[in-house]
């Protein structure tokens, strides 16, 4: 389906846990002419690590579901979150390769009165600013340029891989989110570590090598010198912004590194104050980033 | 017409327990096809091959058919009488009545007699539409280009020189010696890699087991045109006679170079080192080393400021200098050409995690090579790249690049062996410095190399087995590797101030380039493909092409120095004919029917067949291997192998048909795997029926679709086409075209409503002969449903 309209999926953490992220997604999609519409019907997308590691037509069933409530709609998906669009993409991907799999799930959907037809595209939303917008687009909605700001751009895992599924972007070397950053004005700084994983999945096996991950990454970031973090998953977000004072507080570290869901960095230079945008509820302090961009140090 | 002279031989008698021959040569005298039918018991021995010779001369026959064992049993003895009479040894044709009749159906004596004759009647056949096959000589240049002047590229010129030929060395740098130079100490002997094997042109004292390259006087080596600053750009011609044209860089000084270094230390540009890892300057005028071979200045050109500057000029006591010398093209004529381009590191770049390039401390072992030689930028101290302080420890990782799914799939042979020479280097040198390997396995092959991780376990160093996630900087200025231990089963972050990676090694850059022009073919990890890998690692593709040393694939100094011998003998053995006298049992073209479709251009594996535009197919004879695949894939049938025509073989094909018995099942099998089977069968007493006729053809491929289905709908219930393995193909691919063919044809027949089950293509090794006759057995049932 192709229109400049999509079903907006926000998943879970972003409504429940996030709902300041879910205003800088709406007051900025609502400048850009792209239409995302809120959908009824949406469930949990489900979780793409714990799920399919149980059982995967039950995850690609609950997953298909949604789908099929999107193709209802006439409508393709934009995920706002690295998991959601790696489920829902790879769902979609399965059930087009493997028939007896969609046999079993057509079957399943059928007790509940929905069929699936695979005619749902599902993209992530770095990818709907980056194909339907364009970085010189976005540049003529910038208000506010982010001069002199440099940024720690955060892909996260699921967004990239597996490559030769969701085929977003090089794995390895990647450009898609380095330069939407740049069309904020900003400057995407690299730094080692760039590609660590946010260490969400492994936080539910063994919570002290989680916790490492996550330093090892504000680390490099410090020491990159960056102003902020920017990230466009809501589960990224939350390792790096709401552990990271609980961080400081249990092993004595001074991190102090502003985290920004994407679409807040955007919101920032499209001339949103900071206000408008709920920054006051991330919980790692974004003065110093403001500081910064009113002309301080 | 051809008169045809018929020998039939009984093999001292015992095939007459089979074959009925009172029966079979009254039939062949009374078809009143042959001009006389002799019988004998011993053609193959001393007395009957020269009676063989006296009748053919005493009756005049122009054809000869022996009617006697398996052509690759007594053919090459048989060919050498009929020549010794007079005729071309391309007029016999033999019908194998033994392997492939009487001793496969020793319990059907009727049969195997009917069969016999069927047999000898397409023999007959053949030998009446046999054509006359020339001989043509093309001479041959006595003079080898050798592209590339590493160590493989010297040893090859050095040989070839030594045999008496005339050798140009083309090298891309403006110094002779490769990869080599950067070396400094090599293993197995743990001396300077500098080294080539003696010339016998002393240019100092006499003979001795090495000499160093700059005191080899290669360069002045009467029999040895050296071209350095130079690259092949293209190539015509053909074996025997290329015409290479190379284009030579200007270097902007003569040889009348002194080498006094006057010019250097008046010129005011300084740039870094590349060849010290940009960490010592040279000046924009500079020799490269100074050891390097031609001992001649040269000026680089991104980077001189030429006429604004001019004192180079002024300085040179000389007059070596001219800064208005231009790009020059020359095209050399050699007879034969010996690509030892060699290879190069992976770019390290491409690992990320490694850091290469962003973190100044991490090196390739090449690099390392630099730093830990006397005359590096260093002075062979281990010193950090970053802040000149000393290396406390080093960290070694393994397979960078190699045995990768993502970079490249191979092991790159000697980084094991780098790694571990240049650790016990370090510990001799500097035993206070930690030395740590990361590896996936440790690979010093061969006798007398296991010694050095010997050497290197006992003088201290530390190996950890895995493969590194990521260097990344740490405190002070240190370096983090992170490695799962996998043998402790535990996770280390060891601190390093340097890190060496062993890069995989990977074609020299051009190679590919280099390849499309010659027309050689590259293997899937684009190094050079041999000829053969078994048994022929130094030819290539192209007829007149060779390949030596590391271009073919990754190998070590005494490995490329034999592969590069093993190529100059090639390359002599072909010039030593002096001239090519070749038969034409090669693809011919009627130009009246070419539609010049390029087909047959694409067709052959051997490069030997052009199709211009709007012109007709042209085969380059010295090039040509006479497989057929070209007449096989022509859909006008009009390229045709000599003496393997359409006509011919349909003649054979109702020759063997002639019998009359049903069901008709003709075997057309390839002359190397597939016949060879079909002989073992019979060697071995294992019968099958004797409706199944064998025809031989150089290789299954130039069996067209046409004379296929020609002879389903004339008569054959079944064609079986017996063939190598595809991957073994002797001709390339041949196998696969084939049955690709044949795979297409079965659809076909199915939709025509054809049992399909009439045409089969069977691969076999040689010695599979249960395979063939449980297949034709099988296909004896199936044609009858």
């Amino acid at each position: 389906m192709a229109s400049n309209a999509y079903a907006m999926f926000l998943g879970c953490v972003i409504p429940n846990l996030l709902p300041h992220i879910e205003v800088s997604i709406r007051k900025v999609f609502g400048k850009l002419d792209v239409e995302v519409k809120d959908i009824e019907g949406f469930s949990c997308c489900p979780e793409p690590i714990g799920i399919p590691g149980l059982d995967i037509t039950t995850w690609v069933t609950l997953a298909a579901r949604n789908l099929c409530v999107a193709e209802e709609a006439g409508l393709d998906i934009v995920a706002f979150c690295n998991g959601c669009f790696e489920t829902l993409k790879e769902a979609k991907i399965l059930l087009e390769h493997d028939a007896k799999l969609r046999g079993r799930v057509e079957e399943a959907l059928s007790k509940v009165g929905r069929e699936y037809k695979g005619r749902v595209e599902v993209k992530h939303f770095i990818q709907v600013l980056y194909e339907d917008v364009g970085p010189a687009k976005l540049r003529g909605y910038v208000e506010r340029p982010l001069k002199g700001v440099k940024v720690a751009a955060h892909y996260g895992c699921h967004l990239l891989r597996p490559s030769y599924l969701l085929q977003v972007d090089d794995p390895f070397n990647p450009v898609l989110l380095d330069a939407l950053v740049e069309a904020t004005g900003a400057e995407s700084v690299d730094y080692f570590r760039k590609f660590l994983c946010c260490g969400c999945g492994v936080g539910n096996l063994d919570e002290e090598a989680n916790v490492k991950m996550v330093m090892e990454k504000l680390h490099y970031v410090t020491q990159a010198k960056a102003d902020c973090m920017a990230v466009v998953c809501p589960v990224c977000f939350r390792q790096y912004d709401v552990r990271q004072m609980m961080i400081n507080k249990t092993y004595g570290k001074n991190y102090n590194v502003p985290v920004l869901f994407y679409t807040q960095l955007l919101g920032l230079a499209m001339g949103l104050t900071p206000e408008e945008l709920e920054l006051k509820f991330n919980r790692t302090k974004v003065d110093p980033l403001m500081v910064k961009l009113n002309g301080g140090t | 017409m051809a008169r045809i002279g018929l020998f039939i031989c009984d093999c001292g008698g015992t095939l007459a327990k089979t074959v009925n021959f009172d029966d079979v040569a009254s039939w062949a005298e009374k078809s009143g096809r042959f001009a006389f039918v002799a019988r004998h018991s011993d053609l193959c021995g001393e007395q009957g091959l020269r009676e063989l010779e006296a009748k053919i001369k005493e009756e005049g026959v122009d054809r000869v058919v022996v009617a006697a064992c398996s052509p690759k049993v007594k053919g090459e003895e048989l060919a050498r009488s009929v020549e010794a009479a007079g005729l071309s040894r391309y007029n016999l044709v033999v019908a194998n009545i033994r392997e492939q009749c009487a001793w496969a159906h020793p319990s059907h004596p009727m049969e195997a007699t009917e069969k016999a004759k069927a047999l000898i009647n397409a023999a007959a056949s053949r030998a009446e539409k046999l054509d006359d096959v020339p001989v043509k000589s093309v001479p041959i240049t006595q003079r080898a280009l050798v592209i590339g002047g590493g160590i493989s590229g010297i040893t090859a010129a050095q040989e070839l020189a030594e045999l008496g030929f005339d050798v140009t060395i083309v090298e891309r740098q403006p110094t002779l010696g490769g990869l080599c130079l950067k070396l400094g100490t090599v293993f197995p002997t743990n001396d300077c890699s500098l080294c080539v094997r003696t010339t016998a042109c002393p240019a100092l004292g006499g003979d001795s087991t090495r000499k160093c390259i700059y005191r080899s006087a290669i360069e002045v080596d009467p029999r040895i045109q050296v071209l350095t600053n130079a690259e092949v750009v293209d190539v015509m011609g053909e074996v025997g006679n290329f015409n290479v044209v190379v284009k030579k860089k200007p270097r902007y000084v003569s040889d009348a170079c002194i080498n006094c270094g006057a010019c250097a230390e008046v010129c005011p540009v300084s740039v870094p080192d590349e060849f010290n890892l940009g960490l010592s300057e040279r000046k924009a005028i500079y020799l490269p080393f100074p050891q390097a071979i031609p001992p001649i200045y040269v000026i680089d050109p991104e980077n001189c400021k030429f006429k604004e500057c001019g004192k180079c000029v002024e300085a040179c006591p000389v007059n070596a200098i001219n800064l208005d010398e231009k790009e020059e093209t020359l095209t050399i004529n050699a007879g034969t050409i010996i690509v030892a381009t060699g290879f190069e590191e992976y770019d390290p770049r491409r690992l990320t995690e490694y850091g290469y390039g962003k973190l100044p401390d991490v090196v390739t072992q090449v690099d390392l090579a630099r730093l830990l030689d006397i005359t590096g930028p260093t002075g062979g101290r281990l010193l950090r790249v970053s802040d000149g302080r000393p290396v406390e420890r080093i960290v070694m990782i393994q397979c960078v690049g190699s045995r990768d799914e993502n970079h490249n799939f191979y092991c790159s042979n000697i980084c094991c062996m780098i790694a571990l020479k240049h650790a016990v280097m370090i510990k001799k040198r500097f035993p206070e410095v930690d030395v740590v390997i990361a590896y996936m396995d440790i690979r010093p092959v061969g006798s007398r190399y296991e010694e050095y991780y010997r050497e290197a376990r006992e003088l201290g160093v530390t190996f950890i087995r895995g493969k590194p996630a990521s260097v990344v900087p740490g405190e002070n200025g240190k370096l983090i590797v992170d490695v799962e231990n996998t043998l402790a089963g535990e996770y280390n972050r060891v601190e390093a101030d340097m890190v060496a990676l062993s890069m995989a090694m990977v074609p020299s850059r051009g190679t590919q380039e280099l390849a499309r022009i010659l027309g050689v073919k590259l293997g899937p990890d684009g190094y050079v493909e041999a000829l053969d890998r078994k048994v022929r690692p130094a030819e290539t593709n192209v007829a007149g092409i060779f390949v030596a040393g590391a271009a073919m694939t990754p190998m070590d100094i005494p490995y490329s120095i034999t592969h590069a011998s093993s190529a100059a003998i090639m390359a002599a053995r072909l010039m030593k004919k002096g001239s090519i006298e070749k038969p034409l049992l090669t693809a011919v073209v009627n130009e009246d029917t070419c539609g010049k479709c390029q087909v047959c251009q694409w067709a052959c594996p051997f490069n030997a067949i052009t199709v211009e535009e709007d012109k007709s197919a042209v085969v380059t004879e010295a090039k040509c291997f006479g497989c057929g695949l070209c007449a096989g894939a022509c859909p006008t049938e009009s390229i045709q192998l000599r003496n393997h025509t359409d006509e011919q073989i349909m003649a054979s094909i109702e020759g063997v048909s002639a019998d009359g018995v049903k069901p008709n099942i003709v075997v057309i099998a390839c002359y190397e795997c597939g016949y060879s089977a079909i002989d073992y069968a019979g060697m071995l007493g294992m019968e099958y029926p004797a409706n199944v006729k064998v025809i031989g053809v150089p290789c299954t491929a130039v069996v067209d679709p046409q004379e296929i289905l020609r002879a389903l709908a004339n008569g054959v219930d079944g064609i079986m086409i017996v063939g190598c393995f595809e991957e073994r193909c002797h001709f390339s691919r041949g196998a696969k075209v084939a049955g690709a063919r044949v795979a297409l044809l079965r659809a076909m027949l199915s939709q025509l409503g054809v049992n399909p089950q009439r045409l089969q293509m069977v691969n076999v090794d040689c010695a599979e002969a249960d395979k063939f006759v449980t297949a034709a057995k099988q296909m004896i049932q199936e044609v009858q449903q």
